[in-house]
Formats: structure tokens, sequence, C-alpha cells
């Protein structure tokens, strides 16, 4: 499997409304994501137009779709997930290996799957549906996890690899919530970058956090960390994928600290390695 | 496990995130407290975000604590937007008198022009 036809290269970020005139002023941006569930494919923001019309892909990235849950998958939601990827031409759609709904409940956030046969079951009906509707290629992306369900039977890079070979979806792989898992779970994410199939890799997320407390919280409020960028360049070692892309969500710092950010991730991204 | 077993799992799982419901057995009940505060704090910046400026004004250093109390009081339930959220607790405000009285439509508009 070579890389996604027509899918991101080089160095992205992440759009968001506070930053949109920092995002388009700045001169190396390959392409961006914007979160699904804040756009309306009848009225796209001016900026992500004028992105667009500089030939800046522009990649929707949903929270919302529960790919993880074992209630009804809500074909609502993929339908709009659909128009806007429809409506921004995109080359692919992604949302997490998560829950965020359930027991007429929503959490706001994503929530951790058990990494059991019979989720595994669950998980791949899911992306299956979402993928009859999309209309376009979907990537999974791992989560940051603060907590993890008992009885696992199966480490999370291989249940990352039998879904994605299951439900032939890509993966959004997240080198800062590779680190979570890690701190959080105990687990040693060199091994997970040993278990997944990294030729399906579509991109990559990269963001800051905070440890405290022996806890790491994904922030995306503070700068990328050291393990974090290590961790990009043991995957790029491994196989290098075709692009990577900073989250930033709040506290953002000055467009110059954000630029050195995308310079760093890029640095890394294109280090000729023997 | 079955699907619906999952479902009874995650349900009771968030119900102890976000409704106060037991910890279920075999996940460490502080991680468990860790991850409800973790949701507690971004809904409580999502709604932040989203409120009218007058609230923020109103409310001051008040606010924090109010949204800390709707939002342990009001789990969000399946099909509520994080700007119905905002909405309902704007409308709890103004029914306590501590906002001027707008239509729920003005305050529909406000939120929008401030978040889009």
């Amino acid at each position: 499997m070579s890389a996604l036809p027509g899918g991101p290269t080089g160095v992205g970020i992440g759009w968001r409304h506070e930053i949109d005139l920092t995002i388009e002023r700045m001169a190396d941006v390959d392409f961006v994501e914007a979160v699904a569930e804040d756009l309306h494919p009848g009225a796209l923001p001016a900026s992500i137009t004028a992105l667009r019309a500089r030939g800046v892909p522009v990649l929707p990235h949903a929270v919302s779709l529960s790919l993880g849950g074992a209630e009804p998958l809500r074909h609502d939601r993929v339908e709009r997930l659909a128009a806007v990827a429809d409506a921004l031409d995109a080359p692919l759609a992604s949302d997490h290996v998560a829950f965020v709904r359930a027991g007429g409940l929503e959490s706001g956030h994503l929530l951790p799957v058990p990494r059991t046969r019979e989720a595994l079951d669950v998980v791949v009906d899911n992306v299956r549906a979402t993928q009859a509707t999309l209309g376009v290629p979907l990537a999974l992306e791992n989560i940051a996890p603060l907590l993890a369900w008992p009885d696992a039977e199966m480490s999370e890079g291989a249940f990352l690899a039998e879904l994605c070979a299951r439900a032939d979806a890509w993966l959004l792989l997240d080198v800062a919530n590779l680190h979570a898992s890690a701190v959080n779970l105990g687990q040693d994410p060199e091994r997970v970058l040993d278990e997944l199939p990294l030729e399906r890799v579509a991109y990559v997320h990269a963001a800051g956090g905070v440890e405290r407390d022996g806890v790491y919280h994904d922030t995306h409020a503070h700068a990328l960390t050291a393990p974090v960028l290590d961790l990009l360049d043991a995957l790029c070692a491994r196989r290098r994928p075709p692009a990577v892309l900073l989250e930033r969500d709040d506290r953002y710092p000055p467009d110059d600290e954000l630029a050195a950010e995308l310079a760093a991730l890029r640095a890394v991204h294109d280090r000729v390695r023997a | 496990m079955s699907r619906e077993e999952l479902a009874a799992r995650q349900a009771a799982l968030l119900a102890a995130l976000v409704a106060d419901g037991p910890a279920p057995a075999g996940i460490d009940p502080a991680r468990v407290a860790l991850e409800a505060d973790a949701l507690r704090a971004k809904r409580r910046r999502a709604l932040a975000r989203l409120l009218p400026v007058e609230v923020h004004e109103r409310l001051g250093a008040e606010l924090g604590p109010r949204l800390d109390a709707w939002i342990a009081a009001h789990p969000r339930r399946t099909g509520t937007s994080m700007r119905d959220d905002a909405a309902d607790f704007t409308v709890t405000l103004r029914a306590e008198g501590l906002v001027p009285r707008r239509s729920l439509r003005e305050l529909v508009r406000a939120m929008r022009h401030r978040w889009h």
C-alpha cells in the first residue's frame, strides 16, 4: 500500500477561528485541518475559503461520530461529515477510535474503547458503515487516554492494526497521544510503532501537553515537548509519514512561536536518515 | 461481550464521569476522578467561550463556580449541542435576574456572533 492518493504532504496546522489570520499569514503551511463539527458545509468561514483559493488543502477532522460507541451509529452525523468533506473537496476525512456518547449522555471528549475482540467487531462495523456513506477515505486516530478498561485482550498497536486491516481504513497517527498512552497506561510507544501498519498512515498529529503527578495531559495548550518530537523521529526512522500536523487549541502563543513549532516538526520530518 | 453489554459498560463509565455514578469495577477510581475533572474543565472552557459577553461582564469571578455547579447538575444529554448548553445556562441566569431579559433568539444570535 502506498501513500493515500491525493492525501496531505509536508507540514500543516489545525485551523481554528482564534488563529485564522495567523495561519493565513504563515508562508510555510502545506495543509490545514479543521474540526468538522465547527464547519457548515454551505457557509465555510472566509479564512477557509481564502486558504482553499490559494491551493492549501483543508481536511475535515470529526470528533463526534463515536466510532467506538456500542450504540447505533448516528447516520445524520456521518452525512454531515460527508457534506463538509464534499464542500472542502477533501481527499479524506477522519475521526477517532473512541466513544463520546452512551446511555443518553454526551461526554464532550474522547473516551477509550475496551481493547477486546468484541469491541473491535463493533468498531469495525461502525467504521464500515461510516465509509459506506462518506465518499472519501476515512482515517482513524488513536486517542490520549487517562484511564484504561480492565481485561484488555490486545495491545493498542494490535487493536489499531487489525481495525485498519479489517475495515480498510487509514491511520491518523497522533504521536502526542502515543506518548500519553505510554505515560498514562505504561505501554512502550516504540513497541506500538512496531505493531502499527505504518504504510497506512495518512498523516500524523503532534501537539503539546503537560505532565502532572505522573499523568500526561494532552492539552493542545502547551508547547511541543521533547518526547513527542522524539516519537515523531522514531516513527520517521521506521517509515516517513507523508505529512505531519500541529494541533493547538488554546492559550495561543505569539505567531513566531507557532511558526517555530511548525519548523521543529518540519526539521524532524525532513531529516535525512541513513 | 455483545454490543448490548458493551453499550451498558460504556454507559456506566460515562455516568461515573459526568453524572455522579459509581466508578465501574476494574477501572482505577483515581483515574475515573481525573477523567471526570478533565471533562468538566473542557465543558467549562467550551461554555465560557460560547457565552455572550454580557454574561462574562455581569458575573465576573462568579462565572467559574456557577458554571461548575451548572455542569454538575446538568449532564449534557445526547442531542444537546454545546450551543444549546450555553443557551440553557444563560436562560437560567436570566430567570434569576442575573442577566437582562432577552429572547432566546437574541441570545443564540449573540453566541453565534461571538463564535463565528
